[in-house]
């Protein structure tokens, strides 16, 4: 017993129409025999049959249609009782070994493509069915989307602190409503920042951020936040963060430190530095630690010693005074180098400390940014601390970690004023220079702070 | 309202176009006494006569000349080239004094053309017959490029082609000629220079055109059945092409994901990106996402084929991978 089905005569058929059974029921038919003469979207065909027997039941009549895999006619070896024929399901043709010959065939599509049906495919809003050349049912992903793939999933090519990945309107929005972005895990492929990210950050409280060096009085308000229920929460490091960890350790417990404090009245300083930013405008405005700056550098002229690097078993004197600059993020603390230091006017130091910890704080920073430090400075003055001790920043030979300027009674020819005070402290790389070289050197940077014209010549 | 097949709703549009206006005839191979390759002239050799539906030699550049000339003495062709394979022996008719003369005599004369064909492949036709053409058209001045990819589009597209006094590519599918949809009866104008939104959606926009049109709008479908919105603007209009609302979808989504039958190099979908990045760059979430026919000669080969040429699972992929769902 063989089906007879509705023949796919051309590539954007759908259903056949049967114009005329050119076999009776029960006649004999020999394999070649025309046997039906169909109506398809293109022309009218006539089908020869596929296998000899007897025409035992005639399943579509003359007149009506039928879709392509549909069973049209049964042929049998006579024998046996012809079985009811269900059509063939939708997208089911006869495969191409088994389709009948068309004897015609359009210019164009060849009768015989191995396509199967055309697919029936909701193709709207509406629901409509759209048939169109062949089935689109490949379900993995092609050539055709392969390319596009590989942009979208590449993977993020950047070290962690180095520049970070945000979409466009991730940044816009960022800009817009004030999120930092150097607190954002991007979620997006490659871990970009996207606009979802942002929108959540919008959402949670601000977290404690950027120790930027600015003047003492910065408002800290920590939100209470949920603790790790339970269990211990572990909390993988960045690659950044391992870094710094390694670092730290190697410096700690190699380069034997020492400290030396000092109290430097910053009061000249302080009205140096407001006269300066009532001439200039906004931007162009000076800090209190651009004073530093600029006072650590130009006292480093006259200590070479202290410019200097421990280096298996020697001393490395820089020709070049870089000073780096520690900005502590939420997750992570980076040092950007203003290079020649020295040679720079306040205004130079300004601008291009407020640049690199700009871009430090949205990841724009650029890996030379972070190299080349001959000494460092750590400020902490914004956050109302007294005094505190900084780990030398390798290759450095020393650090000066800087406190808030306080309001304090001094005591001035006898008698006691209001004066502006503020504590820094040196750490000091044993091995590379001693206590002597490192109380001159303060008593430099404090002279040039407590007389500040010398900073601004 | 009728429900007609691609084929059907442009022989309705030739159709009362000719019965319209007089000077509108046609010509190309095949069209008159076996009423066209697919179909789309079936009937009007019969009904309007060998004046006016003329089948002509097998001779692409012949075909478009005498076009172009009937054109600019005062008649509105409409030249069938059978596939748009056939027309690269007669581009420089096409570019050269189609697209041209009109600007080269300073006005002076116009050239109301409208040449019909269709590109696509996936029909195993190999690689000479199974390209997608519209973007070399669509890069130059004085061509109008259209490729509609619904039934209700074809006819309202053709019926503005025939009327426009500029030469008119108009692009078909030959995988589209069956696709049947509803199509509005008699006076029916779509303009040559407006695409639209055909669904609407929220967190990404693809954009398709012709065929890719239907592919853009089943994958819609199924990412709708996974939680993903997604924004179909039909990109009929490619020349002039209608930016507007892809603009204004990408501001709204984010996300793009550009489809074309074509290859992906200097393709329509990077024509769209660029226009993106120029107009609404800051409004980007993600990378635009081109995808096409894979780079190389279009295979035989059945399953080369059908990874070749882009289908509902890249649409589908690609949406999953710019929202991070991969």
């Amino acid at each position: 017993m063989a089906d007879v089905q509705m023949p796919r005569l051309s590539d954007s058929m759908e259903t056949g129409k049967i114009l005329r059974w050119l076999k009776k029921e029960g006649e004999d038919v020999k394999k070649g025999d025309p046997l039906v003469e169909i109506e398809s979207d293109k022309a009218n065909i006539e089908v020869e049959a596929y296998a000899s027997g007897k025409l035992s039941k005639i399943v579509v009549a003359e007149g009506e249609s039928a879709p392509i895999g549909a069973v049209i006619a049964q042929i049998g070896d006579g024998a046996s009782t012809p079985s009811t024929p269900n059509a063939a399901p939708q997208g089911q043709a006869p495969a191409a070994a088994e389709a009948p010959k068309a004897q015609a065939s359009a210019p164009v599509a060849q009768g015989d493509q191995a396509v199967a049906a055309t697919a029936q495919v909701a193709a709207d809003a509406g629901g409509e069915q759209y048939p169109h050349g062949g089935p689109d049912d490949r379900t993995e992903v092609g050539a055709a989307a392969q390319a596009a793939l590989n942009v979208i999933r590449r993977p993020t090519e950047q070290e962690d602190g180095e520049r970070q990945r945000v979409s466009p309107v991730a940044r816009r929005l960022a800009e817009e409503q004030g999120v930092d972005l150097s607190r954002i895990q991007g979620t997006g492929p490659g871990g970009r920042i996207t606009k979802e990210d942002v929108e959540s950050a919008a959402q949670r409280p601000a977290a404690p951020t950027p120790t930027l060096p600015r003047e003492r009085g910065r408002e800290i308000e920590r939100q209470p936040t949920a603790r790790p229920t339970g269990e211990v929460e572990v909390v993988e490091l960045t690659k950044l963060q391992s870094t710094v960890a390694m670092r730290l350790v190697q410096s700690k417990f190699s380069a034997p430190h020492f400290y030396v404090t000092s109290e430097i009245a910053m009061d000249d300083a302080v009205r140096l530095r407001q006269m300066f930013n009532e001439a200039v405008d906004k931007p162009e405005s000076i800090s209190i630690n651009d004073l530093i700056v600029k006072a650590v550098a130009l006292a480093l002229t006259k200590f070479p010693e202290i410019n200097a690097s421990w280096a298996d078993g020697h001393i490395e004197r820089k020709p070049d005074i870089n000073i780096g600059i520690a900005v502590g993020l939420a997750d992570r603390l980076i040092v950007p180098v203003l290079r020649n230091t020295d040679q720079k006017s306040l205004k130079e130091i300004s601008t291009e400390s407020k640049q690199l910890i700009e871009r430090a704080r949205t990841n724009k920073a650029a890996a030379q940014d972070y190299v080349g430090n001959t000494f460092t400075i750590s400020n902490l003055g914004m956050y109302d601390v007294d005094q505190f001790t900084a780990i030398i920043n390798p290759p450095d030979s020393a650090i000066l970690a800087v406190g808030s300027i306080e309001d304090k009674a001094v005591v001035k020819d006898g008698l006691v004023v209001p004066g502006k005070r503020m504590r820094v402290t040196l750490s000091v790389d044993h091995r590379v220079f001693y206590g002597v070289t490192a109380a001159e050197f303060l008593q430099e940077v404090k002279r040039l702070l407590q007389s500040p014209m010398a900073l601004v010549l | 309202m009728a429900v007609l097949a691609m084929r059907d709703a442009l022989n309705q549009a030739l159709r009362e176009e000719m019965n319209r206006d007089k000077s509108v005839f046609l010509l190309g191979e095949d069209i008159g006494l076996y009423d066209g390759s697919f179909k789309v002239t079936r009937g009007l050799l019969k009904e309007f006569g060998e004046k006016r539906v003329l089948d002509t030699p097998i001779a692409e550049e012949i075909i478009i000349g005498t076009a172009i000339g009937a054109a600019m003495s005062g008649l509105r062709p409409v030249a069938e080239m059978m596939t748009v394979n056939f027309i690269m022996v007669a581009m420089d008719q096409v570019v050269n004094a189609a697209a041209h003369i009109r600007y080269m005599f300073g006005g002076g004369t116009k050239v109301p053309l409208v040449i019909r064909t269709p590109g696509g492949g996936g029909h195993q036709l190999g690689a000479q017959h199974s390209h997608s053409h519209e973007n070399w058209f669509a890069h130059v001045p004085g061509l109008k490029v259209v490729a509609p990819g619904t039934p209700a589009d074809a006819k309202g597209l053709l019926k503005s082609a025939i009327r426009d006094d500029n030469p008119v590519m108009f692009i078909e599918n030959e995988g589209t000629y069956a696709l049947k949809g509803e199509v509005p009866d008699g006076e029916h104008l779509v303009p040559l220079d407006k695409n639209e939104v055909k669904r609407p959606g929220e967190q990404i926009t693809i954009c398709a055109h012709s065929r890719m049109l239907i592919v853009a709008m089943d994958a819609a479908a199924e990412l709708e059945k996974e939680g993903i919105s997604a924004e179909v603007v039909d990109m009929r209009a490619l020349r002039p092409l209608d930016m507007t609302p892809v603009i204004a979808s990408v501001k709204k989504t984010s996300r793009l994901i550009t489809v074309e039958e074509g290859w992906r190099s200097y393709g329509v979908g990077s024509e769209i990106a660029s226009r993106v990045y120029e107009e609404a760059f800051d409004y980007l979430d993600a990378p635009v996402a081109r995808i096409g026919a894979a780079e190389v000669p279009a295979p035989y080969n059945k399953r080369l084929e059908k990874i070749a040429f882009p289908g509902k699972a890249d649409v589908i992929v690609t949406a999953r991978a710019l929202l991070g769902k991969n």
